[in-house]
C-alpha cells in the first residue's frame, strides 16, 4: 500500500514534465492479464484453489530483533553443581550464547538484565571478562538486586542502569573449607579479591580506594561489613551510569548501536569485515635470542 | 571453590551430600528448534517447561515455549543425558 500509494505520488509531481508516465499502468495490465487467464482456465478450477493453499501456511515472517539479552538469575553457578533448592545461573549456557552474539551477523547489541545474588568468583569474572570484550554495544540493567560477583558483570558492559529499588551489595570474598591459619591465607583472600576490585575499577568510573571502603564498611550490613547501594546510591558512587528501566536500558542501547555502526562504517546487519587476512597478527618470535631466551 | 555470594552459606550448600532429586524435581535439557529448553519430563516423549535458554527475546513470546507449558520431544541419546 505504502509503495503504491508514494508510488502515485511520485508520478503526480512528475506529471508536468512525463505526460506518458499516467498512461503505463493501462498498457501493462492487458499485456499480462491474458496469460493469467489462459492457465487457470486450462486447468479448470486452478486458479481460485490458489490462494487456498497459502492458507495453510502458518509460518508468518516476523521482523527480526538486533537486540539479544541474556538473564544473569540467581546464583551463578561454577565448577560445582549446585544443591537443586538454589535458581542458577550456568556459565556453560552464558559463554556460548555470548561467542554467538558476537559471531552473528544479525545481531547488533546485547542487554544484560541482573538479578542475581552472587555466586562462583571465576564463573562471574569470567562472564564479566567475555560481556567486556564484546566489540558489539551492550548495556546492563540490575533489577531487585545485583550483588557480590553481580557487581563485575553489572559494570563489564558499555552502560549500565540500575532501578530506582534496585540494590548492589559490596562485601569481601570469604573463603570456605579448610582454611590454614597461615599468613598465606589471607594474601590468598587479598589476591582473589583484587581480581574483583580491579576489574570493577576498570570498568566503572568508581575509585579503588572508595570501592575499598564500601568493601570494608561496617555498620552498613546486619551480619557482615560492606555496603548497601540502594538505586541511586550506586550511580552517585560512580558504580553504575543511570538510574532507569527497561525503557531507557533499549533507547541507550538502540543509541550505542547507531553510534557504533557509524564509527564501524557497518550497514545495517552484515558486518563489513573485509577479511583481514591476519595482517596486523604480531610477528612470530624469534625462535632463540643469543642469549637463550625469547624474544619478541 | 569460592562463592562470593550475599547468600548465607549454610543456605546454598544445604542438601550438597545427597544429589539424588526426586523423580518429579528432576529437570533435563532438550534442544527444540536450535533452541535449549530446561524441562521436566513427565514421560519418555514428555516434558513440562521449566525455563527457556535463550538470548533471543522473540523466543519468549512462543506459547509453547512458556515456563509450565507441555512439550513434545523426541528421545534422543543426546537429550537424556543432562
Amino acid at each position: 500500500m505504502d509503495d503504491r500509494s508514494s508510488g502515485a505520488n511520485a508520478v503526480q509531481m512528475k506529471m508536468p514534465s512525463t505526460t506518458t508516465r499516467p498512461a503505463r499502468p493501462a498498457i501493462r495490465r492487458p499485456a499480462t492479464k491474458p496469460r493469467g487467464d489462459q492457465e487457470t482456465d486450462k486447468g479448470g478450477r486452478q486458479g481460485p484453489l490458489k490462494p487456498l493453499e497459502k492458507l495453510g501456511a502458518v509460518s508468518v515472517p516476523q521482523p527480526k530483533t538486533n537486540v539479544h539479552t541474556i538473564t544473569i538469575v540467581g546464583q551463578i553457578e561454577g565448577h560445582m553443581v549446585l544443591p537443586s533448592q538454589n535458581k542458577t545461573t550456568k556459565y556453560e549456557h552464558i559463554l556460548p550464547q555470548l561467542v554467538a552474539i558476537e559471531e552473528s551477523k544479525e545481531i547488533e547489541g546485547l542487554l544484560v538484565i541482573l538479578n542475581t545474588v552472587g555466586g562462583d568468583v571465576e564463573a562471574g569474572l569470567a562472564i564479566a571478562e567475555m560481556v567486556a570484550g564484546l566489540t558489539k554495544p551492550s548495556v546492563s540493567l540490575i533489577l531487585g538486586g545485583g550483588h557480590s560477583i553481580g557487581v563485575p558483570i553489572a559494570v563489564s558492559t558499555d552502560y549500565s542502569f540500575i532501578a530506582p529499588t534496585a540494590t548492589m551489595t559490596i562485601h569481601p570474598i570469604r573463603l570456605t573449607g579448610l582454611l590454614i591459619g597461615v599468613p598465606q591465607t589471607y594474601e590468598y583472600l587479598d589476591k582473589m579479591q583484587d581480581r574483583v576490585i580491579k576489574f570493577v575499577v576498570k570498568q566503572s568510573k568508581i575509585r579503588e580506594e572508595r570501592f575499598r571502603e564500601l568493601m570494608f564498611n561496617t555498620g552498613g550490613l546486619a551480619r557482615d561489613i560492606g555496603t548497601v547501594l540502594v538505586g541511586k546510591d550506586a550511580v552517585s558512587e560512580g558504580l553504575i551510569n543511570a538510574v532507569g528501566g527497561i525503557g531507557e536500558a533499549l533507547a541507550r542501547l538502540h543509541g550505542l548501536i547507531k553510534a557504533w555502526k557509524m564509527e564501524t562504517g557497518r550497514p545495517s546487519g552484515a558486518k563489513v569485515s573485509a577479511d583481514p587476512g591476519q595482517p596486523d597478527l604480531p610477528a612470530v618470535p624469534a625462535f632463540q635470542s643469543p642469549t637463550g631466551g625469547w624474544q619478541q | 571453590m569460592i562463592l562470593y555470594t550475599i547468600m548465607p552459606l549454610e543456605l546454598v550448600m544445604e542438601g550438597m551430600g545427597n544429589q539424588e532429586t526426586s523423580q518429579e524435581r528432576r529437570e533435563i535439557e532438550i534442544e527444540v528448534e536450535g533452541r535449549k529448553l530446561v524441562v521436566q519430563p513427565q514421560s519418555a516423549t514428555e516434558g513440562r517447561v521449566v525455563r527457556l535458554l535463550s538470548t533471543n527475546p522473540e523466543d519468549y513470546l512462543k506459547g509453547e515455549w512458556q515456563p509450565g507449558s507441555l512439550i513434545r520431544f523426541s528421545p534422543r541419546p543426546d537429550n537424556t543425558n543432562d
